[in-house]
């Protein structure tokens, strides 16, 4: 049967709200469209957990029972929320959808923080080499802090277990095609998802949420995290305080509880003029996209992810700053967003940076006004959808190939054996040679004699 | 001609006794009418996690022929070029990866209890079993690695002593008052037992130390610590004139390593025919030493070494002599033939 006659059946894996991970808003966000070409069922961990609404409108089920597919389709991001996709993903080859590059933090979850740091390192020793191993046994002891996680991304064997790979940014398409050359990848923009239509005006919006009409809003969208710069952000936004008594800065999102915010907001002389809202809806959050006068999309380290917030915030025409060397900088065409540079310099730059987007309403109208254009443009959801579509459908038709190139990377054998396997395919992989047969499994089959069996002489 | 490929293993920018036994090797196999030529992989023993796949190199390399040369004889000499792949393989095995083996536990072992460190122990201990056992033969450079490599992998090794660096350029010029020792100044040599000894010494011994190594500053500030600096003197690296004559001059040579595998110490010594003081858990050198024959054997700790010591410095000339005489009676068959013919018996 071509594919033409028949619909795939897809089966789509991934957390789903009231997840925590941005993720799975871009995951129900995704199905409508697939939907209108294909058979598709959604996995999350529990079904029992996911929103009812979501289970209303799509086929959901859990990961248990999850129903066979023509193709499993990975959703995989950097958090716990993320395990089960990841275990069944390594499981079942498929095509794995990366939300970022690193994974560090999942794969931290599933090993060092369910009690076996030897799989940990392992992992680290495997990706990493020697060194891996030497800072596998730091990021165990709780040491390194942030940055040594993201300086050692866990994402390779996932991707030598995929069939093929879809990245949401082109840093991390082009690092996959290095690990996993033979296998089919496609850069896929992060779609354009606006739940109000028509959206509401900036003063309609403020009234809505209840934010002062006149001030000058500076948003902060999505979960707070140490990544995302509001250090930086608030000190220089104390400072424009004194020439902008009305601006007002907004974290419209969850937060990380070990963030001393309130404090920082203290220190920046900001005590007065921010607001938290916490996780909000979907409609609520992009209320406060459309009530700011300069958005914050600042992330470092980056882990090569492209943020949903801020493919929102520039799809409702606001100028948004973005950290400079990360794919959200590299990736848009010039003057669609606002670069700051992440090094010592970042809080003279965002005071600079800022103080002069809120001096110039006409700058902000015409950046925002070309940035909604152009993710109108590129980022259509349908038109993602039917690139992706595409996509599986050309991976489907080369599954049994692809399904054995993957059985070619399995592990042989005992503990010992695939032990010796892996300590020689590591040198193989960092060539990118990943399903290349390299005929050593005989020669080290020799060396580790099955339990039990007597040596020959 | 048959082809001989030897097989070495060396760190990169460190020579020592392997490396030099390698090159002689090499020299009398072509002397003796083979067409001989050295590999070498270069290797890494740390951090443990290395080991396995700086092992494995040497399993993936074909050996069997080079540029059309069919190779008829591979000897590799110590971990892991034994893992090299070859029909007709006869190992000279200076040593194994001792902290795998009888250094496990001790403070001259890097291997932590872990699991993952046990796993990289188990498999040098499988790869040894395996890769040892492909030999036609397994000869070893001292009774000590052959009882190693019964015990611990049971398998049957035959000693097969290497003749040292200068054979037939040692001599004796009479007993001198000053014991000797030359090698390299690493914990395994466990020289600080012999400067703390030589601080106990009461019949005026002094002690020349020759060679370089990790531990020299060690050493030096040991000697200064103790005020034995008028007993102990560190010569630093002695070229091959005046190793000759430092034996020549000695009253008796001082080697004292843990465990050693085979010391070329006692050898060029009793070459020498210069009695050895050694301890009674030093290995190798106590295939040689006959305690109040060829030498004094003592316990390992400093008191009773500085009291063999003053015993020793209180034998007449002829007594030294005679036991002189008694070490080089054990050590005078070893020579290059007889390495060379058996190590090539499977090409005759």
């Amino acid at each position: 049967m071509t594919r033409a006659s028949r619909r795939l059946r897809i089966g789509v894996w991934g957390p789903l709200p009231p997840s925590s991970s941005g993720v799975a808003d871009y995951v129900v966000e995704s199905i409508s469209p697939l939907l209108e070409r294909a058979d598709v069922h959604l996995v999350a961990g529990d079904r029992s957990g996911v929103d009812p609404a979501v289970r209303a409108r799509f086929d959901v089920h859990s990961a248990a029972d999850a129903p066979d597919a023509d193709l499993d389709l990975y959703h995989l991001g950097n958090s716990p929320d993320h395990a089960f996709v990841y275990r069944r993903a390594l499981r079942v080859p498929g095509v794995v959808l990366l939300h970022e590059w690193s994974l560090h933090h999942l794969v931290l979850h599933e090993t060092v923080e369910r009690g076996d740091l030897p799989a940990y390192l392992r992992e680290m020793r495997r990706a990493h080499g020697e060194r891996g191993t030497f800072v596998g046994r730091q990021v165990a002891r709780a040491l390194g802090g942030d940055l040594l996680p993201a300086l050692f991304p866990l994402s390779d064997r996932v991707l030598e277990r995929s069939l093929a790979v879809v990245a949401l940014t082109e840093a991390v398409t082009e690092r996959a095609a290095r690990r996993i050359p033979s296998r089919p990848r496609l850069h896929l923009r992060h779609h354009l998802s606006l739940p109000l239509d028509p959206l509401p005006s900036r003063g309609g919006a403020r009234v809505a949420l209840g934010l002062p009409p006149d001030a000058l809003v500076v948003t902060a969208p999505g979960l707070a995290t140490a990544t995302k710069g509001l250090r930086p952000a608030m000190l220089a936004l104390g400072r424009l305080r004194r020439d902008h008594p009305a601006v007002h800065l907004v974290v419209a999102g969850g937060h990380d509880p070990a963030l001393p915010l309130a404090l920082w907001a203290q220190d920046a002389g900001m005590a007065d003029a921010w607001t938290l809202t916490g996780r909000l809806p979907l409609p609520d959050f992009v209320r406060h996209l459309c009530a700011a006068d300069v958005v914050l999309g600042l992330r470092f380290p980056s882990h090569g992810e492209m943020s949903g917030a801020l493919v929102r915030a520039l799809g409702v025409g606001r100028p948004v700053l973005v950290t400079g060397g990360t794919p959200a900088a590299d990736e848009f065409p010039e003057g669609i967003v606002v670069p700051v540079a992440p090094g010592p310099r970042e809080e003279d730059e965002l005071e600079a940076t800022i103080g002069h987007l809120l001096r110039s309403p006409a700058l902000r109208e015409a950046i925002g006004g070309l940035a909604r254009e152009h993710v109108r443009a590129h980022h259509d959801l349908q038109a993602v959808s039917r690139a992706l579509l595409d996509f599986l459908g050309d991976v489907h038709d080369r599954k049994a190939a692809l399904v054995a190139a993957v059985a070619r990377e399995e592990p042989a054998g005992h503990g010992l054996l695939a032990y010796f396997t892996e300590e020689v395919r590591a040198g193989a992989r960092d060539l990118g040679l990943i399903g290349v047969p390299l005929g050593v499994d005989t020669i080290l089959a020799g060396l580790a004699p099955p339990p039990g069996q007597p040596r020959t002489t | 001609m048959k082809t001989v490929l030897v097989c070495g293993v060396q760190a990169p920018f460190i020579t020592g006794g392997a490396e030099i036994l390698v090159s002689e090797l090499r020299a009398n196999l072509e002397r003796r009418g083979f067409r001989a030529d050295v590999v070498n992989v270069p290797f890494k023993w740390y951090p443990v996690s290395e080991l396995v796949r700086q092992a494995l190199a040497w399993r993936l390399l074909d050996l069997t022929e080079s540029n059309g040369t069919v190779v008829d004889l591979v000897i590799p000499t110590k971990f892991p070029s034994f893992l090299a792949r070859h029909p007709r393989k006869v190992a000279w095995l200076f040593h194994q990866h001792r902290e795998a083996y009888d250094l496990f536990g001790t403070s001259y072992c890097s291997f932590t209890d872990s699991p993952e460190d046990r796993q990289v122990r188990e498999a040098i201990q499988s790869m040894d079993n395996t890769a040892l056992a492909e030999c036609r033969a397994i000869y070893t450079i001292s009774r000590n690695v052959a009882a190693r490599l019964d015990r611990y992998n049971g398998l049957p090794g035959t000693p097969l002593y290497p003749p040292p660096h200068h054979l037939g350029r040692y001599r004796d010029d009479g007993p001198g008052d000053y014991l000797f020792y030359a090698g390299r100044l690493d914990r395994l040599k466990r020289l600080d037992l012999a400067i703390d000894a030589m601080q106990r010494v009461r019949g005026g011994a002094r002690l020349k130390i020759a060679g370089t190594g990790p531990l020299a500053e060690e050493l030096r500030k040991q000697i200064v610590g103790l005020g034995v600096e008028d007993r102990v003197e560190l010569l630093g690296f002695v070229d091959a004139d005046s190793l000759i004559a430092l034996y020549a001059g000695c009253r008796a040579a001082y080697y004292a390593p843990l465990n050693e595998d085979y010391g070329y110490v006692t050898v060029e010594a009793f070459l020498s025919r210069k009695p050895v003081v050694t301890t009674a858990d030093a290995g190798g050198p106590l295939e040689f030493v006959t305690d109040g024959e060829t030498g004094v054997v003592a316990e390992a700790e400093p008191g009773a070494i500085a009291a063999a010591i003053d015993a020793f410095w209180q034998l007449p000339p002829a007594r030294l002599a005679e036991m002189g005489a008694a070490g080089h009676a054990r050590v005078r068959d070893i020579n290059w033939d007889n390495v060379i013919d058996r190590l090539t018996e499977s090409l005759r």
